[in-house]
This record gives C-alpha cells, sequence and structure tokens, in this order.
C-alpha cells in the first residue's frame, strides 16, 4: 500500500497524529496556493487552517479517485472562492489600473517592485476561474488535464479560461506601458 | 490559416506546451501583431513565474501548525462529547423500553393497558358500527376518532368501555 493511502486512511480512522504528518507536507502548499488567490496572508492563514479542519470532518468520504493533494487543493479554492466573493462584494470599485495614481507612484513604475506590484494587481482582478486556472498551471505546476479534473471542468474549457486569462493580463500591461509614456 | 487560432497557439507555444509548423512561423513573420502577441506572452510567463511569495518564515508555518493542533484536538474532544452524550441516551432509551415491555411483568400498567386495548379492538370489529359509536361515545369526548386515541384511553376509560362492552354483549 502507498505510504500516503495508509497515513490518509489512518488519518480516516481519527489518529489525529497521522493527520498531523499529512499537514505537514501540505501545509506550505496549501498557504502558498491561498496566498496567490486572496493575497493576503492573514486570510491565507486563516483558508489554510479552514481547509485543513474541512478536510478532517470529511476525510471519512474520501474515496482516494484523486491524489489527496488535489482533493485538499480543490478544498482549498472552495474556501478561497467564498472568501473572494465576500471581497467583491464589499469593494465597490475596481481599480482600472495605476493610471490615475498619484505622481509619485508614476514615478515608481520604473521600480521593477511596482511592476510586479502591478502585475498581482491585474492577476488579482482576474476573474475567478481564470485566475485559479492561471495559479493553478503556473504556480503548482498543474498540468490543464489535472486543472480539468480539479475544477470539474472540460481540458478545452480549462485553456480557453488560461488564453482569456493571457489576454486579460497583456491589456494591463498595455495599459501599465501607456501610461509610462 | 485562422488568426484567432494561431494567436491562441501562441499561448501554448510561450508555455513550452506547443510549437508553430513552417506554415505558422511564415504567417507569424508577416503578421507585426501577432508577433508583438508572441513576444508579449513570453515576457508575461517570464514576469508572472518570477512573481515570488514572501515566505513567512519557519516559525509562522509552527504557528500554524500549532492552531491546527489545537483545533484538531477541540474536535476530537467535541465528537467524544457528543457521542458519550448519545451513549447515554442510547443507554436510558433501552431502559424505558424494557421497562414498558418487561415480560414478566404482566401486571403493569402498560401491558395490561396493551392487552386490554388489543382485546377491546378484536371485539369493536364484531359490532355494528351504530353500536361501535354508541360503545366508544361512552368514553370519548364527541368529534375524537376513537381509532386513533385507544391507545391513549386511560386505565379508567379503558374499563369504562370494557363494562360498557360487556352489557352490550350480554344484551346480545
Amino acid at each position: 500500500m502507498d505510504s500516503e493511502e495508509s497515513i490518509v486512511k489512518a488519518a480516516a480512522q481519527g489518529e489525529t497524529k497521522a493527520f498531523e504528518l499529512l499537514v505537514k507536507k501540505y501545509q506550505r502548499y496549501v498557504y502558498f496556493l491561498s496566498m496567490r488567490m486572496v493575497g493576503s496572508e492573514t486570510l491565507a492563514d486563516d483558508i489554510t487552517q479552514r481547509a485543513f479542519m474541512k478536510a478532517y470532518r470529511a476525510l471519512s468520504k474520501f474515496e482516494f479517485r484523486s491524489s489527496f493533494k488535489t482533493w485538499l487543493s480543490v478544498i482549498t479554492l472552495n474556501l478561497c472562492r467564498t472568501e473572494l466573493a465576500k471581497k467583491k462584494r464589499i469593494q465597490v470599485e475596481v481599480p482600472e489600473g495605476l493610471s490615475d495614481d498619484s505622481e509619485e507612484k508614476q514615478e515608481a513604475y520604473e521600480d521593477l517592485a511596482h511592476q510586479r506590484y502591478y502585475l498581482k494587481q491585474a492577476l488579482e482582478h482576474l476573474p475567478a476561474r481564470q485566475k485559479e486556472v492561471v495559479i493553478l498551471r503556473i504556480y503548482q505546476e498543474k498540468t490543464f488535464k489535472d486543472i480539468a479534473s480539479m475544477l470539474e471542468s472540460s481540458e478545452s474549457a480549462v485553456k480557453v479560461n488560461f488564453h482569456y486569462a493571457m489576454k486579460s493580463l497583456r491589456e494591463w500591461v498595455k495599459k501599465r506601458d501607456l501610461s509610462h509614456e | 490559416m485562422n488568426k484567432d487560432n494561431l494567436e491562441e497557439k501562441l499561448t501554448w507555444v510561450a508555455l513550452g506546451e506547443a510549437s508553430l509548423s513552417s506554415e505558422e512561423e511564415d504567417f507569424l513573420k508577416r503578421d507585426p501583431e501577432l508577433q508583438e502577441i508572441f513576444l508579449q506572452n513570453q515576457e508575461l510567463l517570464s514576469q508572472l513565474k518570477a512573481l515570488s511569495l514572501e515566505d513567512p518564515g519557519e516559525l509562522f508555518f509552527r504557528k500554524q501548525l500549532k492552531s491546527i493542533q489545537d483545533l484538531l484536538q477541540k474536535e476530537k474532544k467535541t465528537s467524544y462529547f457528543s457521542w458519550n452524550w448519545l451513549a447515554v441516551a442510547a443507554v436510558l432509551l433501552l431502559c424505558i423500553g424494557l421497562f414498558r415491555l418487561n415480560p414478566w411483568d404482566h401486571h403493569s400498567g402498560a401491558s395490561q393497558a396493551k392487552l386490554e386495548v388489543q382485546e377491546l379492538e378484536r371485539t369493536l370489529v364484531e359490532l355494528s358500527p351504530s353500536e361501535e359509536d354508541s360503545l366508544l361515545g361512552l368514553a370519548l369526548p364527541s368529534g375524537e376518532d376513537p381509532w386513533m386515541d385507544l391507545e391513549s384511553l386511560d386505565q379508567e376509560e379503558l374499563k369504562i368501555l370494557i363494562k360498557s362492552l360487556e352489557k352490550v354483549e350480554e344484551r346480545a
């Protein structure tokens, strides 16, 4: 039997020590995935804790149809989605870019840190599904096939989302360059 | 060749998941807009990959692990507590059930009442509807369905019913 499978089975039977092994193994992965999705350290920390607790409670229903990591990613993404929806409700105004920012910020565009800040902002404002696909493909290095199964979608739909995300990001970068000129 | 299709393919080329055919390469060379998209895709992907997240450090993750461990402990205690209460409730229900259905105590109120109800039911079946109504009317408040309430009659009401029934039988 695969060692991870036996750990998961032990954890499903209520062995907290076994579950703690899983937490130790995937804690960073879940945290960074949440962090990429929600962009806040505090919220990512909270989501990580909730994701593991949710997994612990639902472990007896886990049927090994995917890897534990994939299953945990789906739980994490669902929690992130809920948080992003809450955030969207609170956020009345979506920034159009940095073109109307202060002079200080305009000057700071040349700074690489600001380029990154801008790209992070762009990533932040992608539609949730596009953002998920970009994060899973680029940062979590998942294949489109894996992403499709995680998001319960088709591979072609996932690819279309990725393509449109790239298109939107290109537009943002273009806007940044124009405002910089 | 479809320009939109080629534009989409350029995304996969930038990701390293596809390559252009010589025909597509020629098309790309003749189209400056597509060339720009191709270069932008590559730049964008490298910028995205370079977007590193700050590692909050070992201490942060140790603290997080401790919080999760505490939550697990709490969860376990809560479920243990509720299982305990469930077990106590189950034992209590079992005791109540055994007390009510005690087969050695034929004179207990509950079993006596059960037997009387059964006997009464058997007899009532043999009566005509009008006899049955007048009989049950002695003990039951008007308007109530006698069959629905037979089980809920108390000892006194049952005695009245049985006596009335005996009278009806004698008359017959």
